[in-house]
């Protein structure tokens, strides 16, 4: 994903090499909080910050983690943070912004609109289950990566994934039953 | 096996957490399982759909949208720097605090061993200089009794003068030989053993007083090596003169007991500082007229040609050889 003789340079004070870094890394950054705040105003904001800290706080990472999951560590911390500060308002207008879309997607394109489903229904899972799900499939992270980046057990990283995974199903399948109902 | 289990390897093999012997298990549970298959593929469907999820990217930017924060942010450290550059200024009065406290450290220790060293000199000089004192019981034992016994030889011989000189008179008709010399010396020693005691007596009596002075104590034995050997061996010198000068005059005659006297103190002192030299003070008067027996004998106020004539006689063969005429 990174050089490591980038990031070094970047430790070193390097100014150039953290800018490179920042943009090698600023759509991972962006993609984990557009998941995991399913809104890209949000996501933009959450991913600027994070990068932001990334800059500042460059000196603290340490080379027996890996850079990746430091670096999600970082997104994921600011999302939550976010997604417990706007959840509220933000769900409510995704979801009465969305629905419509999705209703219109739905009838023109399969794919999009399991999408869309998807999009929405890991928008209903609570938020570490949403983290671990972002983090697995978008990321491509494996158990370790996630445990090493959320500071989670490695079974209790498995056991998110499962609960996730059967979250998403069980709504997916009720979302089919609606979009073939509706 | 059970579905729940099966369901269960189903997750660990989307996420490739499942061996492939628990896989084969799994697949084979699964063909013959119509709800573990259903199960089975929509979970497949959804972790490819998961997986499918679109790689959404920013829509500008996010580095330079940030790069006015970052740049603000290396001004506020440069700032931060500027105030940590300023505030060892400010600090300067604190640092010279630390440094004191270091100072004090190696202060302390440069003084303690200045401070040993010194002790060190002052050690050795004070060991230099108070060796004899210190060592007086040990060492000059041996060193005070040949002092003594010089003093006592020394004493003797003014006694034996001054007894010769007395009793002169009535020996004057004694030859200068060395067995005349012998007798009178007995004699003389019979009188300086009369006296002696008396004087050593008095002497002792004197010692209470004499050892609560200890600067005359310290005096005396301060250098015995050199002074008080030699002083004994110079006053026995002036009394051995002193009969040549005595026998031009009465008064020296008492200046040479004075001087005997003054020996003689040196000589209590001794015996007073150790007992034991008194023991040697006496085999020295006993062996003294032996001793004595080797000088020459000064038995007269007549006396005074006579040694003069062995002086002479000890000077005319000391150059007899030489010369080879007398």
């Amino acid at each position: 994903m990174v050089e490591l003789g980038l990031i070094r340079a970047a430790q070193s004070g390097d100014r150039d090499a953290l800018i490179t870094l920042l943009r090698d890394i600023e759509q991972h950054v962006y993609r984990t909080a557009y998941y995991i705040l399913n809104n890209e105003q949000d996501a933009l904001d959450a991913a600027q910050e994070s990068l932001i800290r990334i800059y500042t706080r460059i000196d603290s990472y340490e080379e027996k983690a890996k850079f990746k999951t430091w670096v999600q560590r970082i997104v994921t911390n600011i999302c939550i943070d976010k997604f417990r500060r706007n959840k509220p308002t933000v769900s409510m207008d995704e979801h009465e912004f969305v629905f419509p879309d999705k209703q219109d997607v739905e009838q023109l394109v399969l794919s999009s609109y399991m999408a869309e489903d998807i999009q929405e229904a890991i928008n209903q899972l609570p938020e570490h289950h949403r983290t671990v799900i972002v983090l697995r499939y978008i990321q491509d992270f494996s158990y370790n990566e996630i445990a090493d980046c959320l500071n989670l057990p490695l079974n209790t990283v498995k056991s998110y994934l499962f609960r996730a995974r059967q979250q998403l199903q069980s709504m997916l399948q009720e979302y089919q039953k609606g979009g073939v109902s509706g | 096996m059970k579905c729940p289990e099966v369901i269960e390897w189903m997750h660990r093999y989307l996420d490739n957490d499942l061996n492939e012997e628990n896989t084969t298990e799994m697949m084979e549970h699964i063909a013959h399982c119509p709800q573990c298959a259903e199960s089975f593929r929509m979970l497949k469907s959804l972790s490819h759909e998961l997986a499918e999820l679109p790689l959404v990217n920013p829509k500008y930017s996010l580095v330079d949208a940030i790069m006015p924060q970052l740049d603000a942010i290396d001004r506020a450290r440069l700032e931060k720097c500027a105030s940590k550059e300023r505030a060892p200024d400010e600090m300067v009065p604190v640092t010279p605090v630390i440094v004191p406290k270091r100072r004090l450290f190696a202060g302390t220790a440069a003084r303690t061993v200045i401070g040993a060293v010194a002790a060190m000199g002052i050690l050795g000089v004070a060991i230099y200089a108070y060796t004899p004192q210190e060592i007086d019981d040990a060492q000059m034992q041996e060193p005070v009794a040949k002092v003594s016994d010089k003093v006592a030889s020394a004493e003797q011989k003014t006694v034996d003068n001054t007894a010769s000189n007395n009793a002169g008179i009535s020996m004057a008709a004694t030859d200068t030989t060395h067995q005349d010399g012998i007798s009178s010396d007995s004699v003389a020693s019979s009188d300086m053993d009369q006296r002696t005691p008396d004087q050593t007596v008095e002497n002792e009596g004197d010692v209470p007083v004499k050892v609560d002075k200890p600067s005359e104590l310290a005096v005396a034995p301060k250098s015995p090596d050199p002074s008080s050997t030699k002083a004994p061996d110079d006053t026995a010198k002036q009394t051995k003169e002193d009969p040549l000068q005595s026998s031009q005059g009465a008064s020296d005659k008492s200046s040479a007991q004075d001087k005997s006297r003054t020996v003689e103190p040196v000589q209590g002192k001794a015996s007073s500082s150790n007992k034991e030299v008194v023991v040697p003070k006496d085999t020295s008067i006993s062996e003294a007229p032996k001793a004595l027996s080797v000088d020459p004998p000064l038995p007269s106020q007549d006396n005074l040609m006579t040694q003069i004539r062995s002086f002479g006689l000890d000077a005319s063969q000391s150059w007899e050889s030489p010369d080879g005429k007398m």
